[in-house]
């Protein structure tokens, strides 16, 4: 059951995602590879980061926490818009909580979260 | 967090998109160096990954690279503020593009490629970001200008003697060209050349991609 984003993760999130910087904001070769083939290689990483900040920057935003490693404070699982298309979302916040680990970043495969 | 222990080299399909972005025009599969996560089990790219699938992209696509970018602009001793001005970008765009972080569309790309090639001049820009007409500021660019032809016959020459072109646009004097000439070049004063019979003997111009092939 989603429920809103604590605002804490949140801001740790925006702030990471605006440095854009890649020593900080690490990617699965999978998430990688699935945002590739999702915007036909078009779409660059920063575009991403723009639009996952537009949405965590909402009030109330919601998303689902799921499972977190050793090594990560939490992950949470949410919707934001990229390119007016709905995109869904996966990231862990590493407990120095100066890292990101993008699991996800793709096409929905459900209409909700 | 990553130790060159634990790097493992795995495949990536890098996508080539279609000029629309709206489509795959082709797929090109390169090998990139991963991290893994020995919690997890995850494989993580590392920096070299993300810059190797960005260079990889940017190289099929014709774009110029981060490097090239920041080369151009110093060629031409201008800061990122003031490029990005006469390119008419966000300063933080064309940042971006320097730092590889983000790469330039299609279309600004040529624009650079342009300007790096002397298609281009900063004299255009700063015209065209300041609103003014060209035409006049063509006509005196080209009267101050040394115009190299072919004759055709495999060398090039200087024509000495282009009063009868001063007061006439290019592109209106290329049309009544005689049909075995043809322009090789329109040399502007940062043009280093020597001649002897008329024949180019030393040619070296500022811009990348510009010696007439037929030049020594």
């Amino acid at each position: 059951m989603a429920a809103p984003i604590p605002e804490a993760w949140r801001k740790d999130l925006i702030r990471i995602l605006r440095s854009n910087d890649p020593q900080l904001i690490h990617w699965t070769r999978p998430a990688r590879q699935i945002w590739e083939a999702d915007t036909f290689g078009d779409a660059q990483e920063y575009e991403a980061y723009d639009a996952m900040i537009a949405a965590l920057e909402r009030e109330g935003i919601e998303g689902n926490e799921t499972t977190s490693y050793p090594g990560q404070v939490a992950t949470y699982e949410f919707l934001f818009s990229f390119r007016n298309r709905p995109m869904y979302g996966k990231i862990a916040l590493y407990e120095d909580r100066l890292r990101i680990l993008i699991l996800s970043a793709h096409k929905p495969k459900r209409p909700n979260l | 967090m990553n130790t060159t222990n634990d790097l493992k080299m795995r495949p990536f399909d890098v996508q080539i998109p279609n000029l629309d972005g709206d489509g795959i025009a082709e797929t090109i599969r390169i090998d990139v160096p991963v991290h893994i996560d020995p919690q997890s089990g995850e494989e993580i790219l590392t920096a070299a990954a993300h810059e190797l699938i960005e260079k990889t992209k940017a190289r099929r696509m014709g774009l110029m690279l981060a490097d090239e970018i920041r080369e151009l602009r110093e060629r031409f001793s201008l800061t990122q503020e003031q490029i990005s001005e006469l390119l008419q970008i966000g300063a933080k765009t064309y940042t971006r593009w320097e730092s590889g972080r983000a790469r330039p569309s299609r279309s600004l790309n040529l624009l650079l490629c342009a300007l790096r090639d002397g298609a281009l001049s900063l004299e255009y820009l700063r015209c065209k970001r300041e609103g003014h007409d060209w035409a006049p500021l063509l006509r005196r660019r080209v009267r101050k200008s040394i115009v190299f032809i072919s004759s055709g016959k495999g060398k090039s020459h200087l024509v000495k003697n282009i009063a009868t072109v001063l007061d006439q646009l290019a592109v209106e004097w290329r049309r009544t060209m005689p049909s075995e000439h043809r322009v090789l070049f329109v040399a502007d004063r940062a043009t280093e050349y020597r001649t002897k019979r008329g024949q180019i003997t030393h040619f070296k111009s500022p811009y990348a991609g510009w010696t007439p092939p037929e030049a020594v």
